[in-house]
């Protein structure tokens, strides 16, 4: 009997292969397959799981910072003062950095817009008894997906 | 110990984990370093992880900036007082300051060619490292944590973000000098007055010598914490994905499909 469940890398997984290790399944009926992943070039902005792969943020909060100093500055001698303005220059610079990013980013790459998908495949070998325990574990250990395998008898 | 042993065939690894925080190396933008170098000197080799010539660069920035009145300068000249401008200038300490801040531009960019080759024959080499180091003073061990969860850390307090993902040498120094900056700027009571729309008694009240210095330092902590969050979590995946290859892909795995003979037996 064999059971199939994807994950995303993290320290979960390291907790379900042990927990089901602990309940007398051997570690040579563990497989473990991490992913390469595809959509990780296409991804705009970085989540726990992946980075964007083209630094989004790198221009947009240098422009800040650039913007925000100029807005500091031209404040002394402007009504609202430097704090105002500074943040003026903030809004303005990380939006211009942004805009430039997004609009040079979707010249040079054809993104598609790919959905996040698992970083890990798990496969287990197990007794039929010890399926639903197996199972449960993973579930428990937050899998993104748990299937056993049947492998009936195609006649 | 958390390091390869000085018999180990190991010549360059991409990542060392220490009480003190995680360090890695990684591919970097030269431009963007620079650029950060160019906002404030020292800040491009803090976001290498080269925190002792950081450290210098930004302290040297600070004590000759504020003794030459180079802000000061900065500020008359770009809103057209320009006789201002020449009369605040320390003579005894400009000179001091050009020849040290297009250094401090030019070395971050080079540094960072520099470790870009070493992370590429770090990677190459592909060494094992150690993801988890407990002392008698602190844990410190790869995890995942969202990027825009440290930045936010970062900006409602610069150096938190820096905490949150154990950078220790980074958090201090950041806290500390942002804490040093806007005490010397009268940051807090000109935010309080321009949001009570007294916008005359806050330029008043305005230290522009070092206010001119706090946005660098701010976005500099916001990007730092964000950047390195991303890093470790990719540096996560991979030691995890060959932590899997490495004990979880049994050559005896009893693979579900038994090879059965077409031909019948």
């Amino acid at each position: 009997m064999y059971v199939f469940a994807t994950f995303d890398h993290s320290n979960y997984l390291e907790l379900a292969i042990t927990a089901v290790q602990m309940k007398g399944i051997a570690k040579e009926s563990i497989l473990g397959i991490s992913m390469d992943k595809k959509g990780e070039e296409t991804k705009l902005f970085d989540s726990i799981h992946s980075s964007d792969g083209l630094s989004l943020l790198d221009l947009p909060i240098l422009l800040a910072t650039f913007f925000c100093l100029l807005g500091s500055i031209y404040g002394f001698v402007l009504t609202w003062g430097p704090v105002l303005w500074g943040i003026i220059g903030i809004i303005g610079g990380f939006s211009l950095g942004l805009i430039i990013k997004l609009i040079t980013t979707k010249k040079y790459n054809n993104r598609q817009k790919s959905l996040k998908s698992p970083e890990v495949v798990l496969v287990i070998e197990c007794k039929d008894e010890q399926m639903e325990m197996v199972k449960d574990l993973l579930w428990a250990n937050y899998a993104l997906g748990v299937r056993k395998l049947d492998l009936g008898k195609n006649e | 110990m958390d390091r390869p042993e000085s018999f180990s065939p190991v010549r360059r690894y991409i990542a060392y984990v220490s009480s003190l925080g995680t360090t890695q190396l990684h591919l970097r933008n030269p431009f963007v370093i620079a650029c950060w170098s160019l906002a404030f000197p020292g800040l491009g080799h803090l976001l290498l992880s080269k925190y002792l010539r950081g450290y210098l660069l930004f302290l040297w920035e600070i004590f000759v900036n504020v003794n030459g009145h180079i802000n000061l300068a900065i500020l008359y000249s770009f809103t057209g007082r320009f006789q201002m401008a020449k009369d605040v200038l320390d003579i005894n300490w400009v000179l001091f300051y050009i020849p040290t801040y297009i250094f401090a531009v030019w070395d971050a960019y080079r540094t960072t060619v520099d470790l870009n080759h070493q992370y590429i024959l770090a990677a190459r080499e592909d060494a094992e490292i150690k993801i988890f180091n407990i002392s008698s003073i602190e844990i410190n061990y790869l995890d995942k944590r969202t990027p825009w969860n440290a930045a936010g850390w970062s900006a409602v307090m610069p150096g938190l973000g820096q905490v949150l993902i154990h950078r220790i040498p980074a958090a201090l120094f950041i806290i500390i000098g942002f804490i040093a900056i806007s005490q010397q700027a009268k940051l807090l009571p000109a935010l309080h007055y321009t949001l009570l729309g007294q916008f005359e008694y806050a330029k008043l009240i305005l230290n522009p010598q070092w206010f001119l210095n706090s946005s660098s330092v701010y976005f500099f902590a916001i990007y730092d914490a964000y950047e390195n969050t991303v890093s470790n979590n990719k540096l996560f995946d991979w030691e995890q994905t060959k932590f899997l290859k490495k004990n979880y892909q049994d050559k005896n795995f009893n693979m579900p499909f038994q090879k059965t003979d077409i031909q019948g037996d």
